[in-house]
């Protein structure tokens, strides 16, 4: 895992928290908008941003990964996640082909 | 022994005693223990047989500081230091203290290693203790929330390889580089000594500072005795250590990692420690 | 002890790896036999003679040398009381004791083998379970029957057992292999300067090439006489430059065998020798593993003495063992030919059966001088022999040949040893041009080189072993530079290296026009006895293939034969992963080495598939078996111990876990080991002291997390249910932590130092949780607050008691401690004993008590001062047991214990802690409707009254977890439950939907046993004593 701050290290020193998701309003939240957003998991199988915890040293951040291949793709620290999802642009990810054909 | 008289004890204390240390007063109300009758017992016969020395010295008792918060690096200024400018990097203040930059805003402040315990960042005590919420930096506790190992020697490295994952050989780990990392499990800040500027400590010697939770402290000193049993690994009292880093040239062996490697003519020092009655 | 037969070992001849003036005396079976140093355990028994190793895992037949590579479980022997050890791996020496797993001599279990009919592949799924019951008798017999090894029946004491360890490895390049094209590629690369580690898992390199094998160790001198083929040149220079290379550039590793390839190139290398496991992280790996032979199956193939011709040249020239004289090699390419002409060297002539109808020109031309017996067109029929081969019937050009013979060797082709490339997401695919499997894609960052990647020829191999090497080099220095360079930038950088690094992935696969497999292997190695007999060979007669144990063996490790696998293919098992299933095929200890192919080629031919399509299962990581000592050695446990530790065990405190913690559980006088009901009146007379006296108690292990900045009760007004923005300095508060669904999470006290300083304590097992928790909350808003963890930074004692306020006053400085200006529920900050302080006046243990906190390394001087100064009262400390003793009787829940996943806070009756005016916090809309819909659950106290045989026994007394009943239906279930001293009661919470006056508890026996339901607190409702 390519820690933003430390580096590559191995993905033993990292917990993954879950997708990146934005909370409903908590006043005006509907009850299924809640559900879905605690206990429906998408479980997307492609790119998803993720909260991802280097535990040594207690710091979150963001990685964005491939659930297909299970290759990290890019890592933020949470002010540049924020600052790019802030301009609304995406930057281009390549997702590396793999064609399997050993089943497993 | 001072050590059950000082209010203030290195968690590392009954090891340390159990090994026959001499606690001296330091600072205030703190025992150190600066040298070790059986290190010198040892350490000749090391010599004697070319076998590189390694050393483990407690230096918990030492002072250190902690800052957190946006307003850290002006506060430092203010008080004299020179803040480290990049994540995960240290640099060496003017009295010989060590300015470490963490992850998250926090710096940590280690005392020189030949300190007197004494005068060790009074401005910045003075200075965090007045500002707080205006300045926007807090205090980190971590005089005692870590406590605080030295290790020493051409094969500081591969001791740790056997409980750390990241790379921290010469050449590869740079000096004053932090590795915020897993150590036996642990969450561990592991620090290899800058390039000193003063002629004492020479920059030849690997040197690394080992900053683990004080709870796990004892854990963490019996994994390294125990890994330093294949070593031939030594305790010091801090003097010696300040010694051996003044004297010491490095050895240029032929293999680096003999315990990986078949060598031509086989060091003294790869003969496997699992005889069986080794006691850890 | 009787001398064994002669020996065939060659007096001069080869035997490059052994050292003939040293013999070694050792003791197989009890009889004593000599090797010399260098041998194998296989190869000093081959040469003494010894044929059978071991009996067969279901058929027990007599077993033998096959594939001399760990291909085949045939020489599975237990060394020195170490079950399962490959004879061939383990390397000889003084005194070694082995012996076979299985009766080799006279074996009753032999009866099998001629009840082949009735053990068909998957016989167990339809048999042993008729009548009903039988099953009981089946299974003892099997135990006897089933496994392979036993496992030592010794006790060995703990410190002469030996230690294993492991150790992290770091390399920019990981050669695995040693043979020519391994060796090419690592000292190529190291010239270039690229840190490069070679593993080899012999102990010398060299691989399949027979050079005089250079140990690291030994002398560079090259002995002339032994250079025996021309590969050897390019070898021994490579070698030479190799032990001159700088130690830094390149390290080499033999007698390591990697086992697994994991994520991103971390490789697990298993050094037996040295006992130790290495975990390498490689930027880029070369495997250079080779290829392994492929066995010919036919009748009997599996007689001792019937073997792969790569076994019989290693034997011969690396052991230098005759492995027959009068041999018969079973010959479909040049391989076979050149160990007839090894044969011929030592002066024993060979006959060459060859299966190809024409005779092949060059491996024609080889031999044309020698006047052997060599046939084309050969299809065999059987091996024949009792207990070891005798000859071979063969048919030829329609006829039937015999021909006596005491060796069998097998050339039929290769099979790349690609497992690691396919752990590391490599593609192998069937090629019908080539008759075998080949790499057709290599995984990121992997490379191959030499057999593996199809090349066998010497020249081709260091060539193409030269130019990966290069590629790879080249990209791993410039990803070096682009590392050091990318140090000097700021860390908020967001492209990763792996994004650059793939932007142009590396391709050194070899074109397939290179491949010298054609030449290799047989498209067909797979004969049925009846299909031989056949003059005509018709492809789609069922019947010829329908044949019931014909003992031709796919499997040796399973004794799978043909009918097995035709048996699957009619039952409807016809997928490659269906047949491996259902037959076992290729799960034996052999992983499939030497059986998948011909059991992919005999379903292809089956269920008319090609191959390429079927394919094969995947392969998963370890490529060779590994012990689990090797996996366990130097493993750690984390343990965090309180600085006053020293005083519990000084005081013979019984020590307990809590998480990673240690904790005195209660304090028995010295000390010998207590029974559960004196354990039980220990602590029993804690809680005595502590409600009538004093006491005093280690809480360390409580988390503390400060928390500082303008922000900091907003901070926790969003955490926690409760209210802390009017909080007022000096106070505490009770914090109630939800989680985003509303269950209760934690539970801890808030206390104030300052407008702009809060300290939370947490449980223990929750400090960690709950730090990352705030962490991750306070990234999610831009609040001015820093958060950080302070639990190890202090020491506390709580000292709890009616005379606590007396106890401490002569030791505290700076405080007053009266009840009005130190109140219930109040935080002061001052000295105690000397030592700064935070006090604590909460709840705790339902009396009046001070939980003070000092800095971690004050820890012990503060216990040594408290127990010094409370001599005169009698305080004395108390554990954990008493603790939750004290709070189970004022009704405090234990967040796990009396909460689950699933609790909501009004059902732990912790409602009253829930804000209903806060316009946020964590859960509180996901609460609010799960209160709106109904709470279905309540915890409640319930006691029972105690009789004189429950407190002394405690039998007949429902325990945690006991079901709670009402009409008959299950209804909640008991979460705590303890005998009160101070109430003579057994007291205790628990789970019910209705509060009701009594519930029914189901005890452990099944009966019902009524109890009384009691409002909380159970010890002073009015909570008089602790407000004192």
């Amino acid at each position: 895992m390519p820690c933003p701050i430390h580096g590559e290290r191995n993905i033993a020193e990292f917990f993954c928290k879950g997708p990146v998701l934005s909370m409903p309003n908590a006043t005006r939240g509907t009850r299924q908008q809640w559900a879905r957003y605690l206990f429906l998991a998408e479980n997307k199988a492609g790119i998803v941003d993720e909260w991802w915890l280097h535990s040594p040293s207690s710091l979150w951040f963001v990685a964005r990964r491939d659930t297909t291949s299970d290759e990290i793709l890019q890592t933020w620290t949470i002010e540049a996640y924020r600052t790019q999802q802030q301009k609304k642009t995406t930057p281009k990810a390549t997702p590396k082909a793999t064609s399997k054909t050993t089943t497993r | 022994m001072a050590a059950l008289f000082a209010r203030r004890r290195s968690p590392l204390a009954p090891r340390l005693s159990a090994l026959g240390a001499a606690f001296v007063p330091f600072a205030d109300d703190v025992a150190l223990v600066e040298t070790l009758p059986a290190y010198h017992r040892e350490v000749g016969k090391r010599h004697r047989e070319h076998i590189t020395p390694l050393l483990l010295c407690d230096l918990s008792p030492l002072a250190r500081v902690g800052v957190k918060g946006r307003g850290g690096e002006s506060l430092l200024r203010r008080s004299a230091l020179v803040p480290a400018k990049e994540v995960n990097e240290s640099v060496e203040q003017k009295d010989g203290a060590l300015c470490v930059r963490l992850a998250g805003n926090e710096v940590l402040l280690l005392s020189a290693l030949d300190s007197q315990g004494t005068h060790d960042f009074v401005p910045l005590r003075k200075n965090l203790a007045a500002s707080r919420s205006k300045q926007q930096v807090f205090p980190v506790a971590y005089q005692d929330s870590l406590c605080w190992l030295a290790l020493a020697g051409d094969r500081a490295s591969d001791l740790l390889a056997t409980m750390c994952a990241v790379d921290l050989r010469d050449g590869v780990f740079a000096h004053g580089g932090l590795a915020q990392t897993s150590l036996a499990r642990l969450s561990a800040l592991v620090l290899r000594d800058p390039v000193r500027r003063s002629s004492t400590i020479s920059s030849d010697v690997p040197l690394f500072h080992l900053l683990v939770d004080s709870a796990s402290s004892l854990y963490l000193w019996d994994c390294l005795r125990d890994a330093m049993g294949e070593y031939e690994g030594l305790v010091c009292g801090r003097q010696d250590l300040l010694r051996f880093l003044a004297t010491t040239s490095p050895s240029r062996s032929p293999s680096r990692s003999p315990s990986r490697s078949p060598s031509r003519t086989p060091p003294r020092h790869s003969a496997s420690p699992f005889s069986g009655t080794r006691a850890p | 002890m009787k001398r064994i037969e002669t020996s065939r070992r060659h007096d001069t001849r080869w035997g490059c790896w052994i050292d003939r003036r040293k013999p070694l005396s050792f003791r197989f079976e009890g009889r004593r036999y000599t090797g010399f140093e260098g041998d194998s355990l296989a190869s000093a028994l081959a040469a003494s003679g010894v044929m059978v190793f071991s009996r067969s895992f279901k058929y027990r037949r007599k077993r033998g040398i096959f594939s001399l590579n760990a291909s085949d479980a045939n020489t599975l022997v237990n060394v020195d009381d170490i079950p399962n050890l490959f004879a061939e791996r383990v390397l000889l020496r003084e005194g070694l004791k082995a012996h076979a797993q299985q009766r080799l001599r006279f074996n009753p279990l032999f009866v099998l083998t001629f009840l082949s009919r009735f053990l068909p592949a998957g016989f167990y799924y339809r048999t042993f379970f008729r009548p009903r019951g039988v099953w009981k008798l089946w299974e003892r017999i099997f135990r006897k029957l089933a496994g392979v090894g036993l496992l030592p029946q010794t006790k060995v004491a703990h410190h002469a057992l030996p230690r294993f360890d492991k150790a992290y490895g770091f390399f920019e390049l990981v050669v695995v292999g040693g043979g020519l094209a391994g060796v090419t590629a690592a000292t190529t690369a190291a010239r270039l300067g690229v840190r490069t580690l070679l593993v080899e898992r012999e102990p010398r390199l060299g691989g399949a090439s027979f050079a005089k094998d250079i140990d690291a160790n030994m002398d560079a001198n090259l002995d002339a006489s032994l250079l025996q083929a021309p590969l050897q040149a390019p070898l021994q220079e490579l070698l030479q430059e190799l032990l001159q290379a700088p130690p830094d550039a390149l390290t080499v590793m033999t007698g390591g065998e990697a086992t697994g390839l994991f994520a991103d190139r971390f490789l697990a290398v298993v050094e037996a020798k040295k006992r130790r496991l290495h975990k390498i992280r490689a930027q880029s790996c070369i495997v250079a593993s080779g290829a392994f032979e492929l066995p010919a199956v036919f009748r009997n193939n599996d007689l001792p003495g019937v073997m792969l011709a790569s076994a019989a040249r290693k034997l011969m020239r690396g052991y230098g063992v005759v492995v027959g004289q009068k041999p018969v090699i079973f010959a479909a390419n040049s391989f076979g030919y050149q160990l007839a002409l090894d044969f011929l060297a030592l002066g024993i002539k060979p006959i060459l059966l060859d299966p190809r109808p024409v005779p092949h020109i060059p491996d024609a031309l080889s031999i044309r001088d020698h006047h052997i017996v060599c046939a084309n067109g050969v299809i065999p029929l059987e091996a024949l022999g009792k207990g070891r081969i005798q000859g071979v019937k063969a048919m030829i050009a329609g006829s039937q040949h015999f021909f006596p013979c005491d060796c069998l060797c097998l050339a039929v082709g290769f099979a790349p040893a690609a497992e690691l490339l396919v752990q590391g997401g490599a593609e192998l695919r069937y090629l019908e041009t080539h008759h075998c499997q080949r790499l057709i894609s290599l995984g990121e960052g992997l490379h191959a080189v030499g057999a593996v990647a199809g090349l066998f020829e010497p020249a081709k191999v260091q060539r193409h072993a030269e130019q990966t090497a290069k590629a790879v080099a080249r990209e791993l220095l410039s990803l070096r530079s682009l590392r050091q360079k990318t140090k000097t930038k700021t860390r908020t950088k967001t492209e990763t290296r792996a994004a650059r690094h793939r932007a142009k992935p590396l391709n050194t696969l070899p074109a397939p026009t290179l491949f010298d497999d054609a030449a290799q292997n047989w498209h067909d190695p797979v004969f049925p006895y009846l299909r031989g007999l056949k003059r005509n060979r018709s492809e789609n007669n069922e019947k010829d293939e329908s044949h019931k144990g014909k003992k031709e063996f796919v499997d040796l490790d399973e004794d799978l034969q043909i009918s097995d696998l035709h048996d699957s293919v009619r039952d409807g098992y016809d997928s490659m992963q269906l047949v491996k299933r259902y037959t076992t095929l290729g799960m034996g200890v052999s992983q499939g080495r030497h059986s998948n192919i011909n059991g992919l080629r005999i379903v292809s031919r089956l269920t008319k598939e090609e191959p390429a399509r079927l394919g094969l299962s995947s392969v998963r990581p370890p490529t060779a078996p590994e012990s689990f000592s090797m996996l366990a050695g130097r493993s750690f446990q984390p343990l965090r111990l309180s600085p006053m530790h020293q005083r519990h065990e000084q005081a013979f405190a019984k020590t307990m876990v809590a998480g990673s913690w240690l904790r005195p559980a209660y304090y028995p006088p010295p000390p010998q080991p207590l029974g559960e009901t004196e354990a039980r009146t220990i602590v029993e007379q804690e809680v005595r002291s502590v409600r009538t006296s004093v006491g005093m108690i280690d809480v360390t292990t409580l988390g503390g997390i400060d928390v500082y900045g303008e922000d900091a009760a907003e901070f926790a007004d969003r955490l926690y249910c409760w209210s802390y923005k009017k909080q007022l300095v000096g106070r505490a508060r009770y914090l109630l932590m939800t989680d985003e669904a509303g269950v209760v999470a934690d539970d801890g006290v808030c206390c104030r130092f300052a407008p702009d300083h809060l300290y939370l304590t947490t449980t223990t097992g929750g400090s960690d949780a709950v730090y990352r928790a705030l962490l991750f909350w306070k990234a999610q808003w831009n609040l001015k607050v820093e958060v950080t963890n302070s639990t190890a930074a202090f020491a506390g004692v709580n000292v709890a008691g009616p005379l606590a306020r007396e106890v401490l006053q002569g030791l505290c400085e700076g405080i007053d401690l009266s009840g009005e200006s130190f109140p219930y529920m109040g935080v002061r900050e001052g000295k105690v004993a000397g030592s700064y302080a935070r006090l604590l006046r909460v709840g705790f243990v339902g009396e009046l008590g001070y939980e003070i906190h000092v800095p971690f390394s004050e820890g012990e001087a503060l216990w040594d001062a408290l127990m010094q100064h409370g001599k005169r009262w009698q305080m004395k400390p108390f554990g954990v047991e008493a603790q939750r003793l004290l709070r189970l009787e004022k009704g405090h829940i234990i967040i796990g214990q009396d909460t689950d996943g699933l609790t909501l806070p009004h059902e732990a009756a912790l409602g009253w802690a829930v804000s209903r005016k806060k316009p946020f916090f964590i859960g509180k809309r996901p609460l609010e409707i799960q209160v709106e819909r109904g709470i279905t659950k309540r915890l409640i106290g319930f006691s029972i009254p105690a009789r004189r045989h429950h407190r002394r026994h405690h039998k007949n007394l429902p325990h945690e977890c006991n079901l709670v009943m009402h009409e008959g239906a299950i209804d909640g279930r008991v979460t705590s439950i303890a005998y009160s001293p101070t109430l003579d009661r057994v007291i205790g919470l628990a789970y019910v939907s209705q509060s009701r006056k009594t519930l029914a508890i189901k005890l452990d026996n099944g009966k019902l046993l009524q109890a009384s339901i009691v409002p909380l607190p159970f010890y002073d409702p009015e909570g008089e004593r602790q407000k004192l």
